[in-house]
């Protein structure tokens, strides 16, 4: 029987290894990107082994490395399956095969699931414990009252959500969610032959927590069960006529890709409807099974869902460990946290009551997330809804949070009688769902609703609001570099800038033009837009660089971005850096650059930072002779953003925003705490700390905003604030 | 007037539909807030066949409604809606204009071409100082519409000459499709096509003279230029050199290289380059060196002329000027007699003045007393015996830049009516039927006052010196010294005031100076 497969995933099963001869190692000019991520990954890992860091904190960097391991097995190595699938022999950057890849990442994933378990079993549990919070392995250990506390709840809130599924001659096997925990059994009639055995399943309910917690008589200790051995423990309650042999909790990753057809999809949104539907069932690419699991079942479990031995993971601990990041939530452990990152303040231009786009025409303003509150960018939406003498409303959306209030007065603003278009991305990958039932209600509420453009995502974040000023139209404008995301913003780093610029209002009109299908403009004034431009003209600014080191001019680029991948970009860098140019980049996560290329002679320079809040914002830096230019992007440098997204790249002009942005560079560049800068053939090493300034570049933001909050409120008080001796130090 | 106002210009032309939003104000002038550009290649089926699909149509309509969306969002007042070849080509376009009326509201109005070239030369002259400059030297003026080009001259910072020629870089286009010829042979195949009206235009205009500019006005080129070069003349300038250079390049390099170096989506690059060739082989037959293409276009015509009338703009540029070069040049062409031309033009202008209150006549139809006086005279070198038709024929024959067709056909009716006998009634006639009632009546007014200087203009000797009329009851006082002899003025004068009796009211009266 089995699960029927929609691609040929097991294709590449049946094909003979390509025989080639490896490239030499001093060949390759560039990385492979998914062994870039891995290494990434890897960093986040040893964050979670730093036991410098809070216990929590370390508890929430194990949590983000397995929601990005699961991630990258549903994307990144499904594109692999599919170009085997697709038979292209073609290799990557770095010389690389796709089965070649697929091999080398695959050993490296399991290589690396073996380290989060240990991290998890020898450091985390453990200390978990030392804190007062168990979680508990086995159920059979608790006293009989906990026990019977538990078959409680079971009875009670568990049992009437679960569907209990046989698989039999007459019942097929089941559909396996993607991502969702199950319980495998194999179990045999009471009546029936003893040597015939039944898989069963069930899914353990997501709409319940995945940790249950005791009640106890004391409040020193908290003690957690996991859900799914809740309900392993009470499996015969669920097949009363059957003997159980075995039961284990599974849990199976499946391909994300959304395949759609853009061309042939009449209404997009129904199709990418459509299309989630599937998703959950894709080709299996990764089972993971329980310490312990029974060999029998793993067998049957293998056979129906297709799954290969090395796409077996056996796991060491219980299955995805993002449940930490919901035991990170737990009250009363501020103690285990970091309290070093307090944030986010308010800008001192927003810190006061009244008419925001008075602020606004005062000069451009930067906002620096998450040290810097997104409440403005959230009030300027709001406050355009609401503004008598605000005539439009523009803005593209890629990612919203769950109750975005930026949605909601958009459609206030919709109500009020302005004009609102909103592009919404449907294709954001994993907020598909979430963006159709925005996209949704924004129409019912008399919005102009744009879902993207047929082959390209729209991934540039801009707001356009024409308002009717008692000196003429003028156009608002914010621009930055990460979503319209209230949540995401108090954990992302993120820029921002407002501007009423006459130069970046008539760019953002055509920028809302284009997006609504007509031609472009005659004439950028400042923005510089994907895929049609981008590229070209950061090609062109790192030239010019170039000829700059080659006239004796101060030549220097420092880019920071999440990841750098674009080939054509690198080999501009390298020639750059070849004819003089000092290149330094901060780049969190992927980069086949290497540093390492004797042409170089050492002037590129890469380093990561991994800290408390997700390093995201694209700053470009260029010294450009004796003239610095500081653009802000949207865009990462790879080619899904130059070549196949909507993205923005602008600059920044104001001399004393450019200061504050060169400084947030130049803290990263100084950072000894939370960077790890790239070594020979790729590999990332803490910074070394001899000699030099302790840097936190994080924590000297949230001091920094902190600091400048307080400022200007003092400024405007009648209430004295004494400095502290520690405030004096900052 | 309004302190500010925003006005949105919206252009249906030969391949695309366009809009600009403009806020207009007495201090910031005319400020550009928006342009949308749709591309609708409608001239492709129009030349062909004289016909709109239905489905061009409900594109039209679709866009309309969406640039309402548009205006809406910016709150827009006061609009423009025109047509140009694409429409004005087609047949039935009345009852297109009616639909697109019916459904979206939009009031559409098919230009003239000179009236479309009239508003892209303002848009152009309107660009202040560097136009300014420009214009010192001999500078000419290529127009490239799908359609038809305009090619004007100018002679001492006046617009002296204009002229339409239908190859439009739509029609050279389909040409070259029918020819089935490869784009290496553009540019032979391209001259040989342009070369009889190019050169024509030329010997008649320019046989001894060389442009030294060019400005361009177009929607390929022009646009290149503007990002990529910087001459003189600020934005938008290079040299013909240049441009040629730049073909040349272009000619090694393939459709995806063209359309990447220049910014431009790949469809556009086969008219981009007839638009380049065709610009190339003006400036060579002129013998232009400098090209500046100051990236105006038809919306921006309209958005100045609005602000002109509604006086949030006053223009350094005199366009009447340039209509009246126009008209003065079409005289001598014409064999017009300069004293006579003069002397009946400050007649009729005396008597318009001393009869504003009778005729109530705006300014703009003093300036086409002014023309008609002008060219009173040029049916004469075409036959001595029919000069109201063939002045006439000559009028609607020749454009001149800045009048409308309209405006020109009461030119060419006033100066044709002027010739006709005293008991000559136009009523009945074909040509004036089609004339509507409100020109009728302009015309009957402007031919009686013409008749009448005509009348006392008849010989290049100037009979009544400064020509101060005066108005006495229902008497017009002609005085003239008692030393002129005047008998044939005299004579004839119940004959040449018979109209001007007739429409003011007011009889002619010659009166030697002291007579009572």
């Amino acid at each position: 029987m089995g699960e029927k497969k929609k691609s040929g995933k097991k294709k590449e099963k049946s094909r003979e290894a390509t025989t080639r001869a490896p490239k030499r190692e001093q060949d390759v000019r560039f990385f492979n990107r998914e062994l870039s991520w891995l290494a990434f990954n890897e960093r986040v890992l040893d964050e979670t082994r730093d036991a410098d860091n809070p216990l929590f904190e370390r508890m929430k960097f194990l949590a983000i490395t397995a929601s990005n391991l699961d991630e990258f097995v549903m994307v990144r190595m499904a594109a692999l399956y599919d170009l085997l699938d697709a038979d292209i022999k073609d290799t990557d950057i770095a010389g690389m095969l796709p089965e070649e890849q697929l091999a080398k990442v695959t050993e490296k994933v399991h290589a690396f699931t073996e380290e989060q378990y240990q991290v998890y079993r020898r450091q985390i549990v453990p200390a978990l414990l030392s804190a007062g919070v168990t979680l508990t392995e086995d159920i059979g250990r608790l006293t009989e009252a906990e026990q019977a506390q538990i078959d409680r709840y079971f009875d009670e809130e568990v049992y009437p959500v679960l569907t209990p599924m046989a698989v039999d001659a007459s019942r097929p096997f089941p559909l396996v969610r993607n991502r969702a925990i199950y319980i495998g059994a194999l179990v045999t009639e009471k009546k029936g032959d003893a040597g015939e055995l039944d898989l069963c399943l069930v899914q353990v309910p997501t709409v319940l927590p995945r940790l249950y917690e005791l009640t106890l008589k004391t409040a020193a200790e908290r003690r957690f069960v996991f859900l799914e051995d809740i309900i392993a423990r009470n499996l015969e309650k669920l097949f009363l006529n059957y003997d159980i042999i075995c039961r284990h909790p599974f849990r199976v990753l499946r391909s994300a890709d959304l395949e759609i057809d853009e061309d042939d999809a009449p209404d997009l949104l129904v199709e990418i409807e459509n299309r989630l539907k599937e998703r959950r069932f894709g080709d299996a690419l990764r089972m993971e099974v329980a310490p312990g699991t029974d060999r029998r079942l793993i067998r049957r479990l293998s056979e129906e869902l297709q799954v290969e031995e090395k796409e077996l993971y056996r796991l060491s601990g219980p299955p995805d460990l993002t449940f930490l990041q919901k035991l990170y939530a737990l009250d009363g452990f501020a103690a285990y946290k970091e309290n070093g990152y307090r944030a986010p303040w308010m800008h001192p231009a927003f810190d006061k009551e009244g008419d925001l786009f008075e602020t606004l025409r005062e000069g451009d303003i930067l906002l620096h997330h998450p040290y810097d509150s997104f409440a403005p960018v959230v009030r300027f939406i709001e406050q355009a809804a609401q503004d008598e003498k605000v005539l439009a409303i523009k803005q593209t959306l890629y990612r919203v949070s769950a109750d975005s209030p930026i949605i909601a007065a958009l459609a206030r603003a919709a109500d009020n009688g302005k004009q609102v278009s909103v592009l919404v991305e449907l294709k954001a990958r994993f907020d598909e769902e979430n963006n159709i039932v925005w996209a949704r209600r924004l129409e019912r509420a008399g919005c102009h609703v744009i879902y993207g453009l047929t082959g390209l995502k729209t991934h540039c974040k801009i707001t356009l609001v024409v308002r009717r000023d008692d000196d003429g139209i003028r156009r608002y404008v914010h621009l930055g570099t990460g979503n319209y995301n209230d949540s995401t913003a108090r954990l992302y780093t993120d820029l921002g800038m407002f501007t009423c610029k006459e130069s970046y209002g008539a760019d953002a009109t055509a920028v809302f033009n284009m997006l609504s299908g007509y031609s472009e403009p005659r004439v950028w004034n400042r923005l510089v837009l994907a895929p049609l431009w981008l590229k070209e003209r950061l090609l062109y600014l790192i030239e010019r660089e170039k000829e700059h080191a080659a006239n004796g001019e101060p030549a220097h680029i420092i880019a920071k971005m999440n990841a750098l991948c674009h080939a054509e970009v690198i080999e501009a860098m390298y020639a750059a850096a070849a004819a003089g140019v000092t290149i330094d980049l901060i780049v969190r996560g992927i980069c086949s650059l290497r540093t390492d290329l004797p042409e170089c002679e050492g002037r590129i320079r890469v380093r990561s930072i991994i800290g408390n809040f997700l390093e995201h914002s694209r700053i470009f830096y260029f010294e450009n002779g004796y003239q610095p230019e500081i653009y802000l992007a949207s865009a990462d440098w790879m080619i899904r953003n130059l070549e196949r997204r909507v993205e923005i790249m602008f600059p920044v002009e104001d001399a004393a925003l450019k200061a504050e942005v060169k400084h947030i560079l130049e803290a990263e560049l100084a950072d000894t705490e939370k960077a790890r800068v790239m070594l020979a053939e790729g590999r990332y090493a803490r910074v070394d700390k001899r000699g030099k300034k302790r840097v936190n570049s994080q924590k000297l933001f949230c001091e920094e905003a902190a600091g400048r909050s307080r400022k200007e409120s003092a400024a405007r008080t009648r209430v004295f604030h004494p400095r502290t001796p520690k405030e004096k130090e900052a | 007037m309004q302190k500010t106002r925003v006005f949105a210009a919206i252009d249906i032309g030969s391949y695309e539909l366009a809009m600009k939003v403009f806020e207009l104000s007495g201090t910031k002038g005319v400020r550009e807030l928006d342009h949308v550009v749709h591309r609708l290649d409608l001239g492709t089926e129009t030349y062909a066949t004289g016909k709109i699909s239905a489905h061009h149509v409900r594109e039209i309509i679709g866009i309309l409604k969406e640039y309402q969306e548009i205006m809406r969002e910016y709150d827009v007042s006061a609009y423009r809606a025109v047509a140009t070849s694409a429409l004005r080509e087609t047949r039935d376009n009345e009852i297109v204009l009616n639909l697109l009326k019916q459904e979206t509201g939009v009031e559409v109005l098919i230009l003239s071409n000179s009236e479309q070239r009239f508003l892209n030369y303002k848009a152009v002259a309107l660009r202040g100082e560097a136009f300014d400059k420009i214009i010192e030297k001999p500078t000419a003026i290529l127009d490239i519409g799908g359609g038809s080009i305009q090619l004007s001259i100018f002679d001492n910072d006046k617009l002296t000459a204009t002229q339409n020629m239908r190859i439009g870089i739509l029609r050279l286009q389909q040409l070259l499709q029918m020819l089935d010829a490869p784009p290496e042979q553009y540019r032979t195949l391209l001259r040989e096509l342009a070369q009889p009206q190019i050169g024509g235009f030329g010997k008649m205009y320019l046989p001894d003279r060389r442009i030294k500019n060019l400005i361009v006005v177009d929607d390929y080129i022009a646009p290149f230029l503007q990002t990529h070069a910087a001459g003189g003349f600020g934005s938008g300038a290079s040299t013909v050199k240049e441009l040629t250079e730049f073909l040349a390049e272009t000619e090694q390099s393939s459709r995806a290289e063209i359309a990447r170096r220049m910014d431009i989506p790949i469809e556009r690059i086969n008219l981009m380059k007839i638009s380049a060739l065709l610009i190339e082989y003006v400036a060579t037959e002129l013998g232009a060196e400098m090209l500046w293409a100051p990236g105006a276009t038809l919306c921006d015509g309209l958005a100045f002329d609005y602000a002109e009338q509604k006086k949030y703009i006053a223009s350094s540029h005199n366009f009447e000027r340039d209509i009246l070069a126009s008209a003065g040049n079409m005289a001598k062409r014409y064999m017009c007699g300069k004293k006579r031309s003069e002397a009946l033009k400050r007649c009729a202008m005396e008597l318009f003045d001393l009869l504003k209150k009778e005729h109530a006549l705006s300014a703009r139809e003093r300036l086409l007393l002014e023309i008609s006086a002008l060219l009173y005279e040029c049916g004469g070198y075409i036959s001595m015996l029919n000069t109201a038709e063939s002045a006439y024929h000559i009028i609607m024959s020749t454009e001149m830049i800045g009048l409308s067709h309209r405006e020109r056909e009461i030119v060419a009716n006033t100066v044709r009516l002027a010739h006709m006998p005293a008991d000559y009634s136009p009523a009945g006639e074909a040509r004036m039927i089609a004339v509507p009632t409100e020109d009728t009546l302009r015309i009957a007014k402007l031919c009686a006052l013409l008749q009448l200087a005509a009348g006392l203009t008849r010989t290049s000797e100037n009979k009544f010196g400064e020509m101060k009329f005066k108005r006495k009851e229902r008497e017009l006082i002609i005085p003239v010294t008692r030393q002129v002899n005047t008998a044939v003025e005299r004579g004839l004068l119940r004959e040449s005031t018979a109209l001007f009796r007739e429409v003011y009211g007011v009889e002619p009266v010659i009166r030697i100076r002291g007579e009572a």
